[in-house]
């Protein structure tokens, strides 16, 4: 055999050997998941991974995760800025959340650590509550980034949180859009430390039980509009306004709660909300513009109406 | 042939054969029906079964069905607490509802949650097919007799000949949830009844329907919730909203247009917020509670109202 072929034989061998190297180890700003991938592969398109777990290390910071067919996931840990889409359609992708965090934000790492933004749409999360040996405590366990976008999500059969906010001493704002909690025991709880503070943007949500629904506990600042709070049985209520925190409520329908809004050393602010059919709508006094229904409450409560209309 | 060689491929084939048994029975948390499925399979992802009962069978006890592509996956019987998600997409499942009920959720007295038992069905398409020919007409989409919470969310429910769902519930309580969810041509949305003391409670949200007889019908002892929903176009006397004898019937931003009777005081509440009533032949039939914000303009009888709900 020539020698000179041989040599550029195993020159090419060697090229193609680290190229493909190289694209198993380089980080891609976008990657997908399938149910029937390889978390060997490069998460490519055409050679997709198998779990989120597999796609992040190959994602770089403020990178992408897309599914490409259902499947579940599994469980993740989120140290840099990323979006992950779970599609609709084919792509809709599902959590199993066992005895843990599905998805834990807390982002520590890379360029961007202290503005860091994490998206996450599109995403099912089922705690399993109702399935021996398997309980998810929080669905979402955000404990540190600059913001957390969480869209078209649903949330069901979790023991503790859909979202668990635990910010300590940094900041964090936090979106909820679109999203579906169901037999979730509370669907946010939020504290952060003084001076940080949380704040919650939580527009055109639907939750039924089972026990708190918004807990604003410590310095948390949120705002509610167009959302449905039905059937919570904790006397913490369906909002709950805590120390140092302010709930606004707005063009939200509050129903067969035991408390529908608890103000609880803190301040909540309503305008055109319907409150009927609670034990308590109101423990407290509410801020009010005078434009809420109540009826069918078994107490209804007091409003002080401090909000300017003009 | 070595005998040595012999008994340890016999005993290959054994282990192999029972490690298939075993997976074929276990139950998995999480289940998968495809179109192109098989229900010898272990309705794993990668082997995936054909319907939603095989899928049933083999999913624990709180478990998830999940749908790998769109199919038809059959009438069930749920007895369990469970979830079936049917994706969107490529992912939609539909339920064809023979000449019986489309799925029964009547919770068993058995498993560790018999009394407070989930079931939530979402993105799933109900077809009774009342307009076939050979008189092929499903009864119900969902029937609903136990269960602690029922949760029915952006399902499409057509051509049924009775009811998109039936609550039946006897003397045990249940919880309804329908959110984002269609009826077109059923005979009647939903009718509720339950044996006081008990109670059906329904939350019905962001619903759309058209036609054909009669609304949400909360016949007797049920508490429902209607929020942002459009009723149009029923025909029959019992109306789009009904509360019957030991019902109350919250009605919040909602349009009721083209209705033979839009609200149907019937020997229970109704109480009405910020909706609007257009183009009906009776809008409110007996005496509804308000807020003093509901608009009517266009209907043959407007109907009374008391202005009873507190403002603050």
């Amino acid at each position: 055999m020539n020698k000179f072929r041989l040599t550029l034989k195993l020159l090419a061998i060697a090229m193609l050997t680290s190229a493909f190297a190289s694209l198993a180890q380089a980080q891609a700003p976008r990657t997908w998941v399938s149910g029937t991938g390889d978390d060997a592969d490069p998460c490519s398109r055409t050679a997709p991974c198998k779990t989120f777990a597999g796609a992040i290390s190959k994602t770089s910071e403020g990178g992408e995760i897309d599914a490409l067919d259902p499947g579940g996931y599994g469980t993740l840990m989120i140290t840099k800025a990323i979006t992950i889409d779970g599609g609709t359609g084919s792509g809709w992708a599902g959590v199993l959340v066992q005895s843990n965090n599905t998805f834990i934000v807390n982002t520590t790492t890379g360029s961007h650590a202290n503005d860091a933004v994490v998206i996450l749409r599109n995403l099912s999360f089922n705690g399993y509550s109702q399935t021996t040996g398997l309980a998810g405590i929080n669905g979402i366990n955000y404990l540190r980034a600059a913001q957390l976008k969480v869209e078209n999500c649903q949330f069901q059969n979790l023991t503790t949180n859909g979202i668990r906010v635990s910010l300590g001493t940094t900041s964090g704002v936090l979106t909820v859009q679109d999203c579906v909690f169901e037999n979730v025991n509370s669907v946010i709880t939020s504290n952060a430390t003084a001076p940080a503070f949380s704040v919650i943007q939580f527009e055109h949500n639907r939750m039924v039980g089972s026990s708190t629904g918004l807990n604003a506990q410590t310095n948390t600042f949120a705002t509610v509009r167009d959302c449905y709070f039905g059937s919570f049985t904790s006397t913490n209520g369906a909002v709950r306004a805590g120390t140092g925190s302010q709930v606004n409520v707005l063009n939200s329908m509050i129903v067969n709660n035991i408390v529908g809004v608890n103000v609880a050393g803190g301040t909540i602010r309503l305008s055109n909300n319907e409150f009927f059919s609670n034990g308590t709508a109101i423990s407290g006094t509410a801020e009010s513009a005078n434009n809420n229904k109540f009826r069918g409450n078994s107490t209804d409560g007091a409003t002080t109406n401090v909000i300017v209309v003009q | 042939m070595n005998k040595f060689r012999f008994t340890i491929k016999l005993l290959a084939i054994a282990m192999f054969t029972f490690a298939c048994a075993s997976l074929a029975q276990a139950q998995a948390t999480r289940t998968w029906v495809s179109g192109t499925g098989d229900d010898d399979n272990p309705c794993s992802r990668t082997a995936p079964c054909k319907s939603f009962v095989g899928a049933y069978n083999n999913t624990a006890e709180g478990g998830e069905i999940s749908v790998l592509d769109p199919g038809g996956y059959g009438t069930l019987m749920i007895t369990k607490a469970i979830t079936i998600d049917g994706g969107t997409g490529s992912g939609w499942a539909s339920v064809l509802v023979g000449v019986m009920n489309g799925i029964t959720v009547n919770i068993s007295t058995n498993g560790n949650h018999p009394n407070d038992a989930i079931v939530i069905l979402r993105n799933l398409s109900f077809n009774g097919n009342s307009q076939n020919p050979t008189g092929f007409a499903g009864a119900n989409g969902i029937t609903y007799l136990r269960g602690a919470q029922l949760k029915v969310e952006n399902c499409y429910f057509q051509n049924l000949s009775s009811n998109g769902i039936r609550v039946n519930l006897g003397t045990t309580i249940g919880n309804l949830t329908v959110k984002d969810c269609v009826f077109t041509n059923v005979n009647s949305v939903i009718t509720s009844d339950a044996t006081a003391p008990a109670f059906s409670n329904i939350h019905f949200e962001h619903n759309r329907m058209v036609g054909s007889t009669t609304g949400l019908n909360a016949n007797s002892s049920t508490f429902a919730n209607v929020r942002d929903s459009y009723f149009g176009s029923f025909t029959g006397p019992d109306g789009a909203v009904r509360a019957g004898a030991g019902s109350q019937v919250n009605v919040v931003n909602s349009t009721f247009v083209n209705n033979n009777v839009a609200a149907n005081v019937a020997g229970g509440t109704i109480r009405l917020s910020n909706n609007e009533f257009f183009s009906n032949a009776i809008a409110i039939a007996g005496a509804a509670e308000s807020a003093n914000n509901n608009k009517f303009r266009g209907n043959s009888a407007d109907g009374s109202v008391i202005n009873l709900i507190g403002i603050q």
